[in-house]
């Protein structure tokens, strides 16, 4: 079993026992340092998330769902939010803002995203189950200096799901080939969130409309393959179905794209590993298609290669809205790791990319 | 081998990479973009153009209406902006009139009222009451309601100082943007989720275009004053009965742009309103050709030589 904590104190309330995360995997807590406004914020790799795709693109295959969670039990409490995000939040909903407020809100802080989650999972040989009872995930901008808009949106949600899968090698140890399928299916319950005002309207104090929110139950479903062929020279390739059956926007008049606004979409990811004489290289690459392969899908889809000798693992990844490299260092039962990159944050409104550090801190029990 | 395969893997997804088909452009998000750098000019081009395009063909009419309202609105902050009319750096005069119920800051003591004379008024000024002002000659009587009504102009403007000299002075140049975003507003239907916003923003633009045309007849129209005697000052009597009927026309086109706001907008607040009635006391002053400050400009020479020394 693997303890991840953050091992750092904070000042600021929410820092304060906020993350005691036990995994099963090798997740990591990380630190995420934005040094154009020198904020920490923290995150965990728990979902499957557009960052470290290598990972999560496996991670999110159910082919591969038994084989990452085999090991009882994970319980996660996490959040990811920069402490501004929350700070302006907090000015928002709480006080009346001074001119300077304004100013310094508008200057340096006019866009945060914010997410978190509990999550519980268990695993069986066959079967893997995850419960999230609570996750909210979110964003606000703040825009146009002579006539200023907010715009916040946010989904809570409420999931339930289950992975069934098995593979060839369960049934033939000594098969040449790995041929692994499964099928997760997800039952969720959405509140979605979205306000657009601008200072004139929200001055008039009238307009309740200005918020609107929706709730909705949805049952759909991820499929998954998974090629092993490394014994053919050949890199293994996986194929994910992701929300299998939706193919319609529900929301699309939700300018804050969330995660909740996800498409049927088609995922497929090549990795290949290959030891040189010294270390062992790690190609990998993620391509996305829209529902039914009538689009490719390029913020999606990327590529990734790394390196790893010994307890030292370097990489460097690509997407059009990322770009970045670190590495990971074990001693022993801790790591540490750091990764600069160069991104924007899911929501498509974010123009200009960010310069962000994440650093990595773990210890394995 | 393996390795070779997977740069070439590697290597094709840089290139598709490269390679990424154009989005089409986000018109109103690159406009923000634009905005948020307060690149107005550039702005105002963008949309221009884009509102002599035809909409997207996808959009149903009403999504093609909402979204030209939405340009619109943005082209009107554009054209404001560039002209520094900016509600970010002009905050603390739009809280006064939107975000604080209390508008008006409670006087400790009125300047003038009705109780009050005019002798108390120019006491105020630091002008010592004159014994024989008790007699109430006809001159002196003449005299009396001349320094109420100038005064009374003054204690209306400084009622609302903290709008007036928070707002920026617009040069007479650029005023013609105001103009232009007022005319854009005027073009967001009443039905359109934007109007609300529309109408408030129209009267600021035009209450913003008043007060400059009001300051062009301050000493420095850039200046701030907050004192009685200091406005009395700065102010050219004469010259703001030249700009008599401008600020007439101004007044009234300001009321029409009061009009639309919406009563429920009005009641719930009260600074709005508060200003309207400044608004509306104003325009006594400037309403008919026998202006009050007409009559009363003979006095500020006497006055300015008792009270600017």
């Amino acid at each position: 079993m693997r303890f991840v904590s953050n091992t750092r104190t904070y000042s600021n309330w929410f820092w304060m026992g906020l993350l005691v995360s036990t995994y099963s995997q090798a997740a990591q807590v990380r630190h995420l340092f934005d040094y154009t406004t020198s904020q920490l914020s923290l995150e965990t790799a728990g979902a499957c998330g557009s960052i470290d795709f290598h990972v999560d693109s496996i991670r999110c295959n159910p082919a591969l769902q038994r084989t990452l969670s085999k090991n009882m039990g994970t319980f996660e409490i996490t959040t990811l939010a920069d402490e501004a995000t929350f700070d302006s939040l907090w000015k928002f909903a709480s006080q009346p803002l001074t001119a300077n407020d304004v100013k310094t809100l508008f200057e340096k802080y006019n866009f945060g995203t914010f997410s978190g989650y509990v999550r519980l999972a268990t695993a069986s040989k066959w079967a893997s189950f995850e419960l999230v009872p609570a996750s909210l995930v979110g964003a606000y901008r703040l825009s146009n200096p002579s006539l200023p808009f907010l715009q916040v949106s946010g989904v809570r949600k409420s999931a339930f799901s289950t992975s069934l899968s098995m593979g060839l090698r369960d049934f033939y140890d000594d098969s040449p080939i790995g041929i692994d399928v499964g099928v997760k299916l997800k039952s969720e319950r959405l509140t979605l969130v979205n306000a657009e005002i601008d200072a004139l309207t929200a001055a008039s104090k009238t307009e309740k409309t200005a918020v609107s929110s929706k709730k909705r139950n949805e049952l759909d479903a991820d499929m998954g393959l998974y090629l092993d062929l490394s014994k053919f020279w050949l890199p293994s390739f996986g194929l994910v179905c992701a929300n299998c059956l939706k193919n319609e926007v529900e929301d699309d008049s939700f300018d804050l794209q969330t995660t909740s606004n996800e498409l049927r979409s088609i995922k497929g990811h090549l990795s290949i590993d290959a030891s040189p004489g010294v270390g062992t290289v790690f190609v990998s690459s993620i391509l996305s298609w829209g529902s039914d392969f009538n689009t490719f899908e390029t913020e999606t889809s990327g590529a990734s290669l790394g390196y790893l000798i010994g307890d030292f693992f370097v990489s460097t990844q690509y997407t059009p809205s990322r770009t970045g490299w670190g590495f990971i260092a074990k001693r022993g039962f801790y790591q540490i790791g750091m990764q600069y990159a160069r991104e924007k944050q899911p929501p498509l409104f974010q123009i200009e990319r960010q310069e962000k550090l994440y650093m990595t801190l773990g210890a394995a029990l | 081998m393996k390795i070779g395969l997977g740069f070439l893997i590697f290597a094709w997804l840089l290139l598709l990479g490269c390679k990424e088909k154009k989005e089409e452009t986000d018109v109103i998000g690159n406009a923000r973009h634009l905005l948020n750098q307060r690149n107005y000019q550039d702005v105002v081009d963008l949309l221009l153009i884009e509102l002599e395009s035809p909409s997207p063909s996808k959009m149903s009419e009403g999504e093609k209406k909402a979204r030209e309202s939405e340009l619109r609105l943005l082209l009107a902050s554009a054209y404001a902006g560039s002209v520094g009319l900016d509600l970010i750096d002009s905050y603390a005069a739009f809280e006064e009139v939107l975000f604080k119920d209390a508008f008006f800051a409670p006087k400790k003591r009125s300047l003038l009222s009705e109780e009050q004379g005019p002798s108390a008024v120019t006491q105020d000024l630091g002008v010592p009451v004159k014994p024989q002002e008790k007699d109430l000659s006809a001159e002196i009587l003449d005299r009396q309601k001349a320094e109420r009504e100038i005064f009374s102009f003054l204690e209306t403007l400084l009622s609302s100082t903290k709008i007036i000299f928070g707002l920026k002075w617009i040069p007479p140049t650029d005023r013609v943007k105001i103009i232009r975003a007022a005319q854009q507003l005027d073009k967001i239907p009443k039905d359109d989720k934007y109007f609300r916003a529309a109408s408030i923003y129209r009267f600021i633009l035009f209450s913003d275009l008043f007060m400059s045309t009001l300051r062009d007849s301050l000493g420095d129209p850039r200046g701030v004053y907050d004192s009685s005697s200091g406005l009395f000052c700065a102010l050219n009597v004469a010259n703001l009965a030249d700009t008599n009927s401008k600020l007439n026309l101004q007044l009234t086109i300001l009321s029409v742009a009061a009009d639309e706001i919406s009563p429920a907008v009005k009641e719930k607040n009260p600074g709005l309103v508060k200003l309207l009635t400044t608004f509306s006391k104003l325009r006594q002053f400037f309403d008919s050709n026998r202006s009050p400050l007409s009559r009363a400009y003979f006095l500020q020479g006497s006055l300015r030589n008792e009270i600017c020394k």
